[in-house]
């Protein structure tokens, strides 16, 4: 199951070695680059991957925060039109679908408004939801979910 | 010429508890049943429903609130069983007939409890892979527990039991891409350099898990249909972490015979056909060359001369080979079923996935949060006449 493309994606990216150190959320260079992820959709993608391994018991720091934030964007740069519309509507939704924008809130905040939207009777917060933790397994490795889906948001 | 090639709905395998995948929610079964497919594939995660080894809680309290525990809600344990159960019984009555793929295996079943993070890491990825990018504990073979009497046994026989009185409408298969995703593929390095090539094992294991189901379903008279094999189709060099197909399944084979794998027709074996649809391959496809490695070997399905495939998982994802957008997604789909249906031999093509996912973006439809409508490949896909 779609392991090939997931791993590829994370194993061909170039990672910024000399991007550790930095805090998280901060916009990094080549983040801003043609077709890449827009610094916004950055810092939400980058919260996202930090609530969904927190909730999964993941290791992880923020130099692997940005590792996997590079390898998304690069990926997503050269995904197909309607791919990286996907992720756009993923990410702009889960930014502004609560009260506050989800990248500035805290992990714990973050985890609970993800566990609402997926147990709450709106059917288009359920599906950005999974979206969302679909999107934010991507670093995780094959196959597609093996550690993402062991969160019961 | 294959006749009556059947057409299966893979859905997702975050299936429980309510997912967007789950048949019983947003219209799913209805969504199934409007494609015109017969067969539809759902997932059993067996380190997610059974929480806790048989000493802990008896196999045949699994369906009970003893097998329970704090955080799992609708998405383990007992609930999680009864989740699957619903959604069986659900297609069933729609008279769709039912594929259930058991999928990884719990901590407790294969010795990964316990252990650091980075274990075995030479098994599961690059020697320069991140901890979190490795294969998962839960794919890890439970080595010394694949017979009938140990934990995937047992676990085997449970399903089996559960689930027989469908019968030839139901299929349990036990294993998902065994040459990719399980680990270890490969026995210990012969040098001191951990990552360096061993001997295969990934055969023997598969062969045994195979032949434990025979022996299980055997004893039941064969009540319901076994799919075995499930191998990702992917080409390539094998190496400590992923097997090609074309070693796969002859040393598979080479090892079941070794067993005397008798003649048992209900055991189908299945493989995974990405390759062939993004690629756009002509004859001879990948599927068709599972075909003929089964050809003088397989004792199952179709036996040894005209040995029967099912193709379990598959579709064009979009990003991938030829898959560059929704037209030609749907194109790529529909020049497969066309060499499907007169490859000899195959007799299932499936779809991955009823929504549409970043990664593996085969979906028939756009996702629940985008109104769910259906893209080209729904429209292709619900073209094809399918009647069994």
């Amino acid at each position: 199951m779609a392991q090939v493309s997931r791993r590829k994606f994370i194993q061909s990216s170039a990672l910024a070695a000399g991007l550790a150190g930095l805090p998280l959320g901060t916009p990094v260079a080549g983040a801003a680059k043609s077709g890449g992820l827009s610094p916004a959709r950055r810092r939400t993608f980058t919260a996202l991957v930090a609530t969904v391994a927190e909730a999964n018991g993941t290791r992880f720091d923020a130099a692997y925060l940005r590792q996997a934030a590079d390898g998304f964007d690069g990926w997503y740069a050269g995904a197909p039109r309607e791919t990286r519309e996907l992720v756009e509507r993923t990410l702009d939704g889960v930014e502004g679908n609560g009260s506050q924008r989800f990248s500035g809130m805290s992990r714990r905040r973050r985890l609970a408004a993800l566990h609402g939207w997926r147990h709450g009777r709106s059917r288009h917060a359920q599906g950005l939801a999974y979206d969302a933790v679909t999107l934010a397994g991507s670093p995780f490795g094959p196959p597609p979910f093996a550690n993402a889906s062991t969160m019961d948001l | 010429m294959a006749a009556d090639l059947r057409k299966c709905v893979v859905m997702g395998p975050i299936n429980h508890g309510g997912d967007v995948e789950d048949l019983r929610m947003n219209g799913n079964l209805d969504k199934v049943r409007a494609t015109g497919a017969r067969w539809v594939k759902i997932w059993i995660r067996w380190d997610k429903a059974q929480l806790f080894p048989p000493s802990r809680v008896p196999m045949s309290s699994l369906d009970t609130a003893a097998n329970d525990a704090p955080g799992y809600g609708a998405g383990g344990g007992f609930r999680y069983i009864r989740a699957i159960d619903e959604q069986v019984a659900l297609a069933r009555s729609a008279g769709l007939k039912v594929m259930l793929i058991t999928w990884l295996f719990p901590r407790w079943a294969n010795g990964t409890e316990g252990r650091p993070a980075d274990w075995m890491r030479h098994d599961r990825g690059s020697a320069t892979a991140p901890v979190a990018n490795l294969k998962s504990f839960e794919q890890r073979i439970p080595i010394g527990q694949l017979g009938t009497g140990g934990y995937y046994g047992r676990w085997l026989s449970w399903l089996i039991d559960r689930y027989r009185r469908y019968g030839q409408s139901f299929a349990l298969e036990i294993m998902n891409e065994p040459n990719l995703q399980m680990w270890p593929q490969q026995g210990p390095s012969p040098s001191a350099d951990p990552y360096q090539q061993g001997p295969l094992v990934i055969d023997s294991y598969i062969a045994q898990m195979i032949d434990t189901a025979r022996q299980l379903s055997s004893a039941r008279g064969h009540p319901i249909r076994i799919g075995v094999g499930g191998m990702a189709d992917a080409f390539g060099a094998d190496s400590r972490t992923r097997t090609n197909f074309q070693t796969g399944v002859p040393r598979t084979l080479d090892r079941l015979a070794a067993r005397g794998f008798p003649s048992t027709p209900s055991f189908i074996w299945t493989h995974h056909n990405y390759s062939d649809i993004e690629r756009d391959l002509p004859s001879p496809t990948r599927a068709e060359m599972t075909v003929e490695m089964l050809r003088g070997r397989w004792r199952g399905r179709g036996g040894s001369t005209d040995p029967r495939v099912w193709l379990t998982e598959g579709g064009a994802r979009l990003g991938t080979q030829q898959a560059t957008d929704l037209a030609r997604q749907a194109q790529l789909v529909k020049s497969s079923w066309d060499r499907m249906t007169t490859a000899p031999g195959i007799e299932m093509f499936p779809n991955y996935l009823m929504y549409e996912n970043p990664y593996a973006n085969s979906g028939l439809r756009y996702s629940l949060a985008a109104g769910g409508g259906p893209r080209p490949v729904c429209d292709a896909f619900t073209a094809f006449p399918s009647r069994v």
